[in-house]
């Protein structure tokens, strides 16, 4: 893929992933539990890590993470969004090469890191155990969020390879 | 493009919610009805309150209000908070031994125990 091409692709995902954070941000998610979200924003990434190279594809969520965090939920969540982002992209970035493994279950397995590594953070942060009485509630939650955006994302990828026959 | 789902993708699913529900029953199994309250802000337990008394207790914190809590009837509930997401608030209120209520952005953690904290860290204290 040419450079030219690859920068306008990533810069694309990028405002197509903040797009999907802001529009998440207007929907009310809240059963009182910090942390269920859909995490439309990772179609886009995911789609990203079968079709760009992984370089771009950590660029595209690293940045998303830092624009929608600055300006959507605030400036304190951020370290809970990047060591989210961080683990669920290490996970997802491994699990991709497998054979046996379609886009749906690196999904799951991605929303499911990203609430562990969450958890994790919360639980240094605020210097309080009890958070993780949390971890079956989100693990729930990063199923059902993880498999409609596993769906989501092969159906994105399956029409752009079509279309493309992504040269890459 | 190959298959949506496969055999691996639906094992994964249903190993993470089993895990899901083994924890969640693990969890439920340790709580019983509490006694004490403990209001922990930034990591520091500031407050005790009796969970068979009816409080009100307000977390300050740099001379403004974060938090509202009140103690009813046995039960713990956060009623008003100065955070934009007002999750604690719409947390249901609580009154077994572990659960507890967190408002992340003023890092206030709601804990129902058994035991006073705060009589604890004085005994190590002495």
């Amino acid at each position: 893929m040419k450079k030219t091409k690859r920068i306008s692709i990533s810069a694309l995902c990028v405002a197509l992933a903040f797009v999907l954070s802001y529009f998440e941000s207007l929907i009310p998610l809240n059963f009182g539990v910090p942390g269920i979200k859909l995490g439309l924003a990772n179609i886009v990434v995911l789609t990203a890590l079968y079709l760009l190279p992984k370089s771009d594809a950590f660029v595209i969520s690293f940045i998303r993470i830092l624009l929608s965090g600055l300006l959507f939920s605030g400036a304190f969540s951020l370290a809970y969004s990047f060591a989210g982002g961080l683990l669920s992209f290490c996970v997802m970035l491994l699990l991709k090469n497998s054979k046996k493994i379609s886009m749906l279950g690196v999904s799951v397995l991605g929303a499911v890191s990203h609430n562990v590594a969450q958890i994790i953070v919360a639980i240094i942060i605020m210097e309080s155990k009890s958070i993780a009485y949390y971890l079956p509630v989100l693990l729930i939650s990063a199923t059902v969020s993880g498999v409609v955006v596993g769906i989501l994302s092969a159906v994105v990828f399956s029409r752009f390879y079509k279309k493309n026959n992504c040269d890459k | 493009m190959k298959k949506i789902v496969k055999k691996l993708d639906v094992l994964i699913v249903i190993i993470v919610l089993t895990v899901a529900l083994i924890s969640a029953l693990i969890i439920n199994a340790s709580f019983k009805q509490g006694k004490f309250v403990n209001v922990q802000v930034d990591g520091d337990i500031v407050a005790v309150l009796d969970l068979n008394e009816n409080t009100q207790y307000d977390v300050v914190k740099n001379n403004i209000i974060t938090n509202t809590v009140i103690v009813e009837n046995g039960y713990v509930n956060v009623v008003d908070a100065s955070c934009p997401d007002k999750i604690c608030v719409n947390h249901k209120r609580i009154n077994q031994t572990g659960e507890s209520i967190v408002c992340l952005p003023n890092k206030v953690v709601i804990t129902v125990s058994d035991t006073n904290g705060k009589t604890e860290i004085d005994g190590v204290a002495q």
